[in-house]
């Protein structure tokens, strides 16, 4: 899917890339965080095919100097992209909701902004949502705030940071971000996130996340103690910690 | 000679569709592997996620809602794709389509790299990195 928009975008096919990235965004929901990206990529020089074909910079040369530079710069490559998302997105999504209703809302949409899973989860949040999964429901834990890193770092940091830069790098970072911040990665994932080519770096960085997830055990404790109970849970915070140190 | 051995270095190098027609055969074997193996071993080569996608094509077959399935959590639209896994004897059949899509995004690199101006031995390298990577094969063919 990746590989084949940034082809069309490449082929200076905006409404096909945008069809492609609205249909995707239906299917996985994640490939949203490409959409500011291409945006920014689909500058004048696109409109008007003049882009440099090097190996170095591919796209986007525009610069805009504040974050309103994205909504004074309608352009036609732009608007077309636009429309080919939300019309394959839409009509993908109203056509499974006209079949399946209200269950297809809750498990395909409503589920995935909810999930709290603290099983197969090799995330740096594991271990705090392990071990919040043993407290009484709280109406705020701090696992509620991962999101904020995460998506400001995907959908505004990198696509701004790497204006400029070459498209498919830039998604490659906002992929990278995306997984390493996660709330949820599985095995799966991270056997994916290991297999490429910067799988060295990866590792440096996952076990530096790792010991951030150290930190984060030791807000829940904290959050523990406050509470003034001497909670069941003191056992498997030694678990978690030797696991997790088994891990590394 | 080391014209012969630059030429005996770069075989595998040399056309597009060496590269495809091999990923390809590699991901039918573990596919072939995965059938042999699930049938001889407790513990199973396939994901557990494939049976939670074959599970809803299940239900699709019969006339119901994907949902029936617990921790079915996509779009119908992939149950409808995987129905041919419902009919005896297919249940590979979504590894299959897993796989073709894998070797075609690989493909789909060569070309990105090509048009930026790449040259064919160098994308080619490239995108083996995706398209004979086994960490890659391994995880599209047990899904």
């Amino acid at each position: 899917m990746t590989s084949l928009l940034i082809l069309l975008i490449q082929q200076g096919k905006p409404l096909q890339a945008g069809l492609l990235l609205g249909f995707s965004i239906h299917f996985k929901i994640y490939p949203i965080i490409y959409t500011p990206t291409i945006l920014l990529a689909l500058d004048k020089l696109y409109d008007i095919s003049h882009f440099p074909r090097t190996e170095i910079k591919a796209y986007g040369d525009h610069r805009p100097k504040s974050f309103t530079g994205l909504l004074s710069y309608l352009n036609r490559s732009r608007i077309l992209f636009s429309i080919g998302t939300a019309l394959s997105f839409l009509t993908a999504t109203s056509w499974m909701y006209s079949l399946y209703g209200q269950d297809y809302i809750q498990h395909a949409w409503t589920h995935h902004f909810s999930r709290l899973d603290h099983r197969h989860n090799f995330s740096p949040y594991h271990l705090t949502l392990y071990l919040s999964s043993a407290l009484p429901q709280q109406s705020f834990t701090i696992t509620k705030l991962a999101f904020v890193p995460q998506l400001l770092l995907v959908g505004a940091v990198i696509p701004l940071a790497l204006i400029g830069k070459d498209l498919a790098t830039t998604m490659f970072a906002q992929t990278f971000a995306f997984v390493a911040f996660n709330k949820v990665c599985t095995s799966q994932v991270l056997a994916h996130l290991f297999s490429h080519i910067w799988a060295n770096v990866v590792s440096v960085l996952y076990v530096v996340l790792m010991f951030s997830t150290a930190l984060f055990a030791y807000l829940t404790i904290f959050a523990f103690e406050k509470q003034g109970s001497n909670s069941p849970c003191i056992m498997d915070y030694r678990t978690g910690i030797s696991c997790f140190v088994g891990m590394c | 000679m080391p014209s012969k051995q630059l030429q005996s270095s770069s075989w595998l190098w040399a056309s597009t569709s060496r590269i495809i027609v091999a990923s390809t055969l590699l991901r039918l074997i573990l596919i072939i592997y995965g059938v042999y193996h699930d049938a001889h071993s407790p513990l199973k080569y396939t994901d557990v996620d494939y049976y939670v996608f074959t599970d809803a094509a299940r239900f699709v077959h019969l006339k119901q809602s994907p949902y029936l399935r617990e921790t079915y959590r996509y779009t119908p639209l992939l149950a409808w794709l995987l129905i041919p896994t419902a009919w005896p004897g297919m249940f590979s059949f979504g590894k299959v389509v897993f796989a073709l899509g894998d070797v075609a995004a690989g493909w789909i690199m060569i070309l990105v790299l090509r048009r930026r101006g790449m040259s064919a031995e160098r994308s080619l390298k490239y995108s083996s990195i995706w398209l004979l990577n086994p960490m890659v094969q391994f995880s599209c063919c047990a899904v």
